[in-house]
């Protein structure tokens, strides 16, 4: 899974580091070091293997600054992205936090720490002890109203303020021997004192996720994404805990800063999405230094059809789409025998649930279907599989089983598990099959399809 | 992922040099205990050779729960080995011992304890309660994280084995 990310954001990740030594654009990218002010973690799952073994997904977040930090922490669900469970954590200067995600006996999914960094609400009388996930977000939208949809999706961290050194908030959530006075007498940790000491985020965070098959011991580890400059609007971006916000929507100015890539650049009908969701240099971009950087404006004047000029709506997640979408995934996969080895790959939108409704019908932009209860919101892709003698099927080839309605070679979910054979190693609900006759190779995914070129 | 399938393959090359590499080691030291463990291994048939799919539910139960348990206090001590010989003969016909070998990883496991076991026929269900610590690649230390993990054992040859997959 590890690899999968790792490959499939090299291009914009070296495209960034290039962009370094040129501008210092307040637009949100992703950062080649994997440091940022908002952190997401591609994937957890407690679901169980074939073997029935349950996983844990165990996240760390690590704060490299000499600022303590508010960080709203955020669970979403695989399917349609339905938040979970979201709190706010405070970590102090050069402090890391780190929780697991474990089976529950409701059914779910509950995240659970030892780590004593102060929270809202308190985490000693909650995460300390385990809190469930919960489903209030998702019931009714017709994929399914139980737990059991929270044992699998992704995690968002934002950071929403930073403090400086001699403010109450900075002082209350430092470790004194190792435990921070969180709810000391004299200034216990509030909504209200955190807003008010606020300064404005700058950075600096870097985490991971493990999932661990504890039966056998093993365990599969993703790097979270980051993305910097996320938020320069001047002032924090703390909101209360039991708000649903900030989101992903929130980033500001809405500028973005992507790397295109070096074989597929503009002139020659490049992979960047335009502000009215079809592929191909726009107006509201810009290239920097090279043909392969560009920046783009994501409000204002700026966002219109390329061909015909006309004002066309940008979407407050555009400049986050931005930077992470990709029109086409390449990666390998061993389903030997002799090893009993198989490959599961998988393929989170995070963005998606700003631009996908509930019902039938077409969005707007970027995504083909609406999110259309057990019909889930299906993408159509277009695969070319390889072994490794160049031997080669390309489309028609299908996932199985098919979406009922739906395109059989698509992507449904906002946290698709791509499996090879049935091999299932994560034992994902939330699941395509790709049945193949080779034993190793590697597969090309082509998101552009239906009109709509880059998810 | 494919890199952990082929870190998983590495692995499972080097086992196989390292497993006999220990074998020979294992034979040099081991003379002094071979009566030792031939009296253990006979003791063990003795115990579970009352175990049918007829017995009591509760004398499947005791045996079930204490051969899961001895199985992962294998694992805890590192000794892949030993928890192998802990395997249903299918699950051994269909696994070799450097297969399994390659395929688990000792070293994060604290502890164990049986937390419920249900029988029917010869099949019994045990779940149980793993405690242990991970060190996260690039932030801290976890410890003491408990999680439920299931368990399939089988009734077979007066014994019970351990179903893996």
């Amino acid at each position: 899974m590890n690899s999968f990310q790792r490959k499939s954001l090299y291009a914009a990740l070296a495209g960034v580091g290039a962009l370094g030594v040129t501008a210092t654009a307040n637009a949100v990218a992703i950062n080649p070091n994997g440091l940022g002010q908002v952190l997401i973690y591609p994937y957890y799952t407690v679901n169980a293997d074939a073997a029935g073994n349950a996983y844990n997904s165990l996240l760390s977040v690590v704060n490299t600054t000499s600022s303590a930090k508010a960080v709203k922490v955020r669970f979403l669900e695989g399917r349609n992205s339905r938040e979970v469970l979201d709190f706010n954590l405070f970590l102090s200067k050069f402090d890391v936090w780190t929780a697991g995600i474990i089976p529950s006996s409701s059914g779910g999914a509950l995240v659970k720490t030892g780590d004593k960094s102060c929270t809202i609400p308190e985490s000693k009388t909650t995460l300390q002890l385990g809190v469930n996930f919960v489903n209030f977000a998702y019931v009714g939208d017709g994929g399914g109203d139980g737990l059991d949809r929270t044992k699998e999706g992704y995690v968002e961290m934002i950071e929403m303020a930073a403090y400086t050194s001699n403010n109450c908030t900075s002082i209350v959530v430092t470790h004194v021997g190792g435990v921070p006075g969180c709810q000391g007498a004299k200034h216990p940790l509030n909504d209200n004192s955190a807003q008010t000491d606020a300064s404005s985020a700058f950075g600096g965070l870097f985490g991971g996720i493990t999932l661990i098959n504890v039966g056998s011991g093993t365990d599969y580890t993703e790097e979270a994404v980051a993305l910097q400059r996320f938020n320069f609007a001047g002032s924090a971006l703390y909101f209360n805990a039991g708000s649903v916000s900030p989101t992903l929507e929130f980033s500001g100015p809405k500028k973005s800063v992507v790397y295109e890539g070096f074989s597929n650049d503009c002139a020659s009908g490049g992979t960047v999405f335009n502000s009215d969701g079809t592929i191909a240099c726009q107006k509201n971009f810009s290239r920097i230094g090279d043909d392969s950087v560009y920046w783009a404006t994501w409000e204002g004047p700026e966002c219109r059809n390329s061909v015909t000029g006309a004002a066309v709506a940008c979407l407050k997640a555009d400049a986050v789409s931005a930077v992470l979408m990709h029109n086409q995934v390449m990666n390998e996969y061993v389903l030997d025998a002799a090893t009993k080895s198989g490959t599961d790959w998988v393929i989170t939108f995070p963005t998606k649930r700003f631009y996908v409704a509930n019902g039938t019908g077409t969005p707007a932009k970027l995504f083909q279907k609406n999110f259309n209860k057990t019909a889930f919101s299906c993408d159509d892709v277009i695969i070319n599989i390889f072994d490794r003698e160049e031997q080669t099927v390309t489309t028609p080839q299908s996932f199985s089983p098919p979406q009922p309605g739906a395109a059989p070679t698509s992507l449904c979910y906002e946290a698709n598990v791509l499996t090879f054979n049935n091999t299932n190693v994560l034992g994902s609900k939330n699941l395509q099959n790709l049945t193949t006759g080779f034993s190793n190779g590697w597969l090309d995914i082509h998101l552009s399809s239906g009109g709509r070129g880059s998810r | 992922m494919l890199f952990l399938q082929l870190t998983h393959r590495g692995a499972f090359a080097s086992l196989q040099a390292d497993g006999r590499m220990f074998e020979t080691k294992f034979r040099a030291v081991g003379r002094g205990l071979r009566g030792a463990s031939a009296l253990a291994v006979a003791v063990g048939l003795v115990a579970c050779a009352s175990i049918t799919v007829d017995s009591p539910p509760e004398a499947k139960q005791k045996v079930v729960a204490e051969r899961a348990q001895a199985r992962w206090e294998l694992l805890i001590k590192g000794d892949v080995d030993g928890a192998y010989q802990y395997l249903s003969v299918g699950s051994k016909a269909a696994t070799p011992p450097g297969l399994y070998k390659a395929k688990i990883k000792p070293g994060m496991w604290r502890g164990a304890k049986v937390d419920k076991v249900d029988c029917e026929a010869e099949v019994c269900k045990v779940q149980m309660l793993i405690t242990y610590d991970f060190r996260a690649p690039r932030g801290g230390v976890m410890k003491g994280i408990e999680t439920p993990v299931p368990e399939t054992w089988i009734i077979e040859n007066g014994t019970v084995g351990y179903v893996y997959r």
